[in-house]
């Protein structure tokens, strides 16, 4: 695993295309986050100038809440991983290396577990910078911190790890499956986009809500807020293990597939 | 008995209605360089995939060193299939390293064969600076890591001017002196000719020819012939019954003749009837004739 692990970065250490989307995609969260705060601070100020009697903190920052917060707004991001990793597997394709990978020694299955281990190691990536900025955000949010506060909900970064991994292995597939990176990356956005938000509206929720996009988004779900509460909309603020189950099936499914296919084409 | 290599049985591989390999059977034994020939689209690409793992066969099979072949065969095994495939953007030297890598074996073999191939001064390099000859030694020299005992090349030359097809030629012989297998595929003639000791004639998927380049251009005896009156020349080489093919080739006659009867005794023949030959030459068949021949024959 290692092995394969260390190929795979002599293979990227020098792919500058990588390390710009990589680095913008950090540059990207770090600014969106610690930008918003700013934001929401400006507006606490202005609300607090205002009313008559001193209002609470927002909680938006504060631990333990933060993970959900930070979690479920990092998603909207996780496109950008998808970028590379469809890069990834379609240079492999381009380069043709693909098949002087397997003819130097590579089996099939050697080929897709260096792919998807790198996958796992993006995605742990992308959890770790959430919880770097999550525990820094926090700290500076939070009165009163105690561990029970800092891990609580940290299920939420578990689940934020699962949610990316699955989306990525499901790009990864689409890339595999066409081999061209153009191509790959406007089917997942007309998947992403229109195709299944189309089929979910004409099809019952029971079914629709176990499409790849629907079952991989709502993994996190929307947090709560004062005003949703006052409409009396309540979302889920926890994470079911129903829900973790359906994504981890979409990541076997997607690895499958793609294994199935790497069998039986030509290189 | 020689060490069987490569056994290759009743290979076959469709795509769709075309034939690209055909029920192609053949032996390859240890310490021979066989040249795999024939005219592009004949399966010789489709062949080495196919025995190097990247194509899945319709039909048949084949054994590498009498084992089932595996990516532990395989790393015995080091192969260029078409063109030098590499990492645009990676240096010559990392691509070698994961080669290196995937073979599993240790870095300390890349800078010998960097040193064969002539690539040192250019290791740190990026791949896609490289000339089309300097991509094509990178590839022979990653087909040299980890001291495989069988190496594969196809079309080795392809695309060189006469200087780099030269430099690779003397490369591959060079290797091959150190008692390696080595399969080389080749539409050119010459190439094959001058390089190896067997050759497998491919067409359209099917085997035309396994054997010794020696033993193809051996027999049988062709002599060059020439007369002042070549009328008369032509009218008494077809009275003797030793000559079985008469060709017409700008001045001379190539004259076919029967085994053990030798260009001397037709001399003799031929003053007996008052030609004086101006000309009297053996010629050695070459494979390229010989390659025609069959491919005409079918």
């Amino acid at each position: 695993m290692i092995r394969l692990l260390k190929i795979e970065f002599k293979k990227i250490s020098s792919n500058r295309t990588f390390w710009i989307l990589s680095g913008l995609y950090a540059l990207l969260i770090i600014l969106f986050f610690f930008g918003i705060q700013s934001v929401i601070d400006d507006l606490a100020e202005e609300a607090n100038k205002k009313s008559p009697i001193p209002l609470p903190g927002l909680s938006a920052y504060s631990l333990p809440d933060i993970w959900h917060n930070l979690t479920y707004i990092a998603g909207y991001f996780k496109i950008f991983l998808a970028v590379i990793v469809i890069i990834l597997i379609t240079n492999e394709y381009t380069y043709k290396t693909i098949r002087q990978n397997v003819i130097s020694g590579f089996s099939r299955w050697d080929f897709l577990k260096s792919k998807l281990l790198t996958i796992g190691v993006i995605s742990l990536a992308a959890t770790i910078l959430v919880f770097i900025i999550g525990l820094i955000l926090g700290l500076i949010h939070t009165e009163d911190i105690s561990a029970g506060k800092i891990f609580g909900k940290s299920e939420f970064l578990l689940a934020y790890f699962l949610e990316i991994y699955a989306f990525l292995t499901f790009a990864f597939f689409i890339g595999f499956l066409v081999k061209r990176s153009g191509l790959a990356l406007g089917l997942l956005l007309l998947y992403y986009y229109i195709l299944e938000p189309v089929a979910r509206y004409k099809l019952p929720d029971e079914v629709g809500n176990y499409f790849p996009k629907k079952a991989i988004g709502t993994l996190i779900d929307i947090p709560n807020t004062s005003i949703m509460r006052l409409f009396g909309v309540e979302f889920q603020d926890y994470i079911s293990l129903i829900d973790a189950l359906v994504v981890v099936a979409y990541i076997l499914l997607f690895g499958g597939l793609s294994y199935w296919i790497l069998k039986k084409r030509d290189l | 008995m020689e060490e069987t290599v490569l056994s290759i049985q009743h290979l076959s591989k469709n795509y769709g209605r075309i034939r690209a390999v055909d029920d192609l059977s053949l032996d390859v034994h240890k310490g021979n360089v066989y040249g795999i020939l024939g005219p592009n689209g004949s399966g010789k690409t489709t062949t080495l995939g196919i025995i190097l793992s990247v194509i899945n066969p319709s039909g048949g099979e084949f054994s590498w060193f009498g084992k089932i072949p595996t990516k532990e065969t395989r790393k015995h095994i080091g192969a260029i299939l078409e063109v030098p495939i590499f990492y645009p953007y990676l240096s010559g030297e990392k691509n070698l390293k994961i080669i290196a890598d995937i073979k599993s074996c240790s870095y300390d073999g890349i800078a010998d064969v960097l040193q064969t191939v002539d690539l040192t001064e250019r290791k740190k390099s990026k791949f896609k600076t490289y000339s089309l000859g300097m991509k094509q030694r990178l590839a022979i020299a990653a087909a040299l890591i980890g001291d495989p005992e069988v190496l594969i090349f196809d079309e080795p030359t392809n695309g060189l001017d006469p200087q780099g097809i030269a430099e690779i030629r003397e490369l591959i012989i060079r290797i091959a002196v150190h008692g390696k297998t080595i399969i080389l595929a080749s539409h050119l003639l010459d190439e094959v000719q001058k390089t190896c000791s067997h050759v497998v004639i491919l067409d359209k998927g099917k085997n035309l020819f396994a054997g010794k380049v020696s033993e193809l251009t051996a027999a049988p005896m062709h002599v060059e012939v020439g007369a002042e009156n070549m009328e008369d020349l032509e009218k008494y080489l077809n009275e003797n019954e030793n000559v079985i093919g008469i060709e017409k080739e700008n001045m001379i006659l190539v004259v076919k003749l029967k085994e053990g009867y030798k260009g001397a005794a037709l001399n003799e023949f031929l003053l007996s009837k008052g030609v004086l030959l101006t000309h009297l030459g053996a010629r050695k068949k070459s494979l390229e004739k010989y390659f025609l021949e069959l491919l005409a024959e079918k």
